[in-house]
């Protein structure tokens, strides 16, 4: 997913044996519903950035 | 007289070396580390480094199991594993390996689970409930009766862990359990182990070379080099903050959370020329009566990185394989350079289009690297001369010119990676297919991977991951 | 229900017909207990008569074919009898005639037999059972269930295997050589895998405390209960039930040899 979050300018999302969507891949990131119905999680640098209150303070 | 107890560490390895043949350059270096009871320790190393020897070594099962040689000594509870007898120590050792598909020897889930009560002689009136209480501990009560051929990766994987924790061992080994797995999957395993380790305060030893899920109930971490020599033990936050160039230079991914800055997005506005190189129009396809794609729309353009994506199963391995004209749609129809697919001659297509497989080994046909690279070439017909400075020139660009005459088979697993790309790219095509291209590689071989496909995708070629 | 008898008293129970059958040269007796399974097989096993059909009719044919040239070739001991008919220099007689008719029923009675046996076998508890009841040794019957979960994924291999040789440009092989050639690309990548494969499972195996020995409990506990003798005996009561009954109306030819 980090691949994709980083490098792609189109991404495709197969479920249910069609295209639930397409479009750039940083407007995907906000489509929790669709995310989670297809199994998908977040790219790695969103995920921290959701978590910041509790990795922060592993590393400072 | 407690501390006594506490400081006595349950795996303790003493200048352990391994090798399957000789120990002049072994794949195991005079290694020393100690695992104590209670303790989450996390082995990191990049792929071919021993890592996953060094796990059967600590069960006792190498080196006699493949006649490797040895030296040094590893101590469980503080004797010595020579002195345990066969199969006695795997119940104190139980390990989860890396491939879901390759650890089970019975059909059902039921059976599977029986074989190892059966193993350590468990009374026949203790196996069901024995069987029922593990499988209510990974969630998987209904799938008692089920096939295991037919659960998904990751359950497979949580019938490994079961079969192990019905051992009731104090050492679990995970061996790279989530590689093979999808992100969902693998964060749903993770959290399994992690609930585990919270109940029931066993040892956990976890082999990984993307360590970023495991950290937050990790107490150590090892680093493992190409040369089989251990060259850290620390704690995560010490090792990845003042240490890091260790980790670096072992090419092995940064957790995330320790990355100052985090990588840049380099897909912001694009403003390149639309120019469709493959459409799709109401692609369908199925499998007897199985509907796997349904309607299916898309268009590729010149120069894009495309990726699809979804859970494993969801039919995007067929969608590929019908882009590449290997499936015949059932309706619907696929367009190539403004072509449709049925009107191209195979050899043409081939040109145009490439197609790199999951697995390197299934794309290897000929003895030597350089034949592998040069095949696609000789069979367009160039002059000798042509084929030998390209071939070169590829070798040299996917840095395999020292494996020349190496056997595909032989080589590491980044390289036969690097090999399966370049025998794809006698002309730059059109159109690059990849099936998962970076499943279970390290950071290096990923970060390599990835900037060969930059540097095509500039060239006008469309990727599709 | 039939999968339910034990898989070593049912194998010996189409065992023993099967090989005392092969001495039978007459017609009536095949056919009877032919007629006999195919009652057994619909009567007591839940095997669907479109299945059955779809494996047995192609050995019909193959048998059909074949016995019709043994009928053409029979050996000199059964060529008396008087002449059929002649076809260019072959001579048909009686006999052969029979000999032949004889010799398929009796294929068929295995085959039927086979498929008595397979159809309603699950291959696990036969291995149990083989290790329970005739004590072969777990290594031996373990391997071979590990062994057959791996069917399926070579088959898939070898699919894919064909698929990235054609992205490749590698065209189906023409001539020997090139069919030898193939051969040899195919082979490699499938024994590597299938090597590194052996070598996982067994270690996964072992991890899981399996050291081949003996003294192991069992779960499932294949018993040899009254039924399964009941089987056993009505299989073989039936048979020679059978063969009393060609030796009554005077058919019954145990291996060549008229007995009345």
């Amino acid at each position: 997913m980090d691949l994709v979050d980083l490098y792609c300018d189109q991404v495709y999302v197969i479920n249910e044996q069609q295209v639930a969507y397409e479009g750039h891949p940083h407007q995907l990131w906000q489509q929790n519903a669709l995310l989670e119905r297809a199994r998908l999680r977040l790219p790695d640098r969103l995920r921290h950035g959701q978590e910041v209150g509790e990795t922060y303070d592993l590393v400072y | 007289m407690k501390e006594m107890t506490q400081l006595k560490p349950l795996i303790e390895v003493n200048q352990f070396s391994f090798d399957y043949e000789q120990l002049n350059e072994p794949l195991i270096s005079e290694v020393s580390f100690t695992i104590n009871k209670d303790e989450t320790v996390l082995l990191m190393g990049s792929s071919g480094s021993g890592k996953s020897t060094i796990s059967l070594c600590l069960n006792g099962l190498y080196p006699d199991a493949v006649e490797g040689v040895a030296s040094g000594d590893i101590f469980f509870k503080g004797i010595n594993i020579k002195d345990f007898e066969k199969g006695e120590l795997n119940q104190n050792v139980g390990i989860v390996f890396q491939d879901p598909e390759s650890q089970f020897c019975m059909i059902t889930v039921e059976n599977e689970l029986a074989f190892t009560l059966e193993n350590i002689e468990t009374p026949r009136e203790e196996i069901e409930p024995k069987i029922d209480q593990v499988l209510k501990t990974i969630g998987m009560v209904d799938y008692k009766y089920h096939n295991i051929h037919e659960l998904s990766g990751g359950q497979k994987q949580k019938v490994a862990l079961a079969s192990v924790l019905l051992l009731d061992p104090e050492l679990i080994i995970l061996d790279e359990p989530t590689a093979n797995l999808d992100p969902v999957s693998s964060i749903e395993f993770i959290n399994l182990i992690k609930g585990l380790k919270q109940e029931t305060q066993k040892s956990i030893f976890i082999i990984e070379h993307k360590a970023d899920d495991w950290l937050d109930f990790t107490d150590r971490v090892l680093v493992l080099n190409k040369q089989g020599q251990l060259i850290a033990n620390d704690t995560p936050r010490s090792l990845f903050t003042t240490n890091k160039p260790l980790v670096e230079n072992e090419g092995l991914f940064i957790p995330k959370t320790y990355q100052k800055q985090t990588l840049k997005p380099q897909n912001e506005g694009t403003s390149k020329p639309v120019e469709a190189n493959m459409v799709i129009n109401n692609l369908s396809f199925n499998r007897k009566k199985t509907m796997i794609l349904n309607n299916i729309n898309m268009t590729l353009n010149k120069g894009e990185m495309v990726a699809i994506v979804g859970e494993n199963g969801a039919g995007k391995s067929t969608l590929l394989q019908l882009m590449a004209g290997i499936l015949k749609p059932k309706k619907g129809n696929i367009t190539f350079l403004g072509e449709p697919m049925q009107k191209w001659k195979e050899q043409k297509l081939r040109q145009h289009m490439g197609f790199v497989f999951q697995n390197p080994e299934h794309q290897f046909i000929t003895d030597t690297a350089y034949d592998e690279v040069s095949f696609g070439m000789t069979l367009n017909g160039y002059s000798e001369d042509v084929i030998k400075e390209r071939t070169e020139q590829l070798l040299h660009n996917f840095q395999l010119s020292a494996h020349k005459w190496s056997n595909p088979f032989a080589l590491s697993g980044g390289q036969k990676r690097r090999l399966s790309v370049a025998t794809m790219l006698d002309e730059t095509p059109d159109l690059l297919l990849f099936d998962e291209p970076t499943f279970g590689q390290d950071a290096q071989t990923t970060n390599e991977l990835m900037s060969i496909v930059k540097d095509l995708q500039t060239k006008g070629t469309t990727i599709f991951l | 229900m039939i999968s339910s008898i034990n898989p070593t008293i049912k194998a010996g129970a189409i065992l023993v017909p099967g090989v005392l059958l092969g001495l039978m040269f007459d017609i009536f007796t095949p056919l009877v207990y032919l007629i006999f399974i195919i009652v057994v097989t619909f009567a007591f096993t839940d095997i669907s008569l479109k299945r059955w059909l779809l494996i047995f009719s192609p050995f019909v044919l193959f048998i059909l074919s074949f016995s019709w040239t043994r009928m053409l070739y029979t050996s000199e001991s059964f060529q008396g009898g008087s002449i059929l008919f002649e076809f260019w220099y072959f001579q048909m007689t009686t006999e052969a005639l029979m000999v032949s008719i004889s010799l398929a029923l009796r294929s068929l009675c295995f085959i039927a037999l086979s498929l008595l046996f397979i159809l309603t076998t699950d291959s696990t508890k036969l291995m149990l059972s083989l290790m329970q009841q005739l004590k072969l040794p777990p290594k031996i019957t373990y391997g071979v269930l590990a062994g057959y979960r791996f069917l399926p994924t070579f088959r898939h291999e070898l699919e894919i295997l064909r698929q990235a040789h054609r992205i490749r440009g590698v065209g189906r092989a023409k001539g020997i050589k090139g069919r030898v050639q193939q051969f040899k690309r195919y082979s490699i990548p499938l024994l590597a895998n299938a090597i590194r494969k052996a070598e996982r499972v067994a270690n996964a195996m072992e991890s899981k405390g399996f050291t081949g020995d003996r003294n192991r409990t069992h779960y499932h506990e294949m018993k040899v209960r009254r039924r399964d003798w009941v089987f056993f005996g009505s299989m073989v009561g039936a048979l020679f039930l059978t063969v009393f009954m060609s030796y009554y109306f005077g058919y019954l030819n145990i291996f060549g040899r008229e007995i009345n």
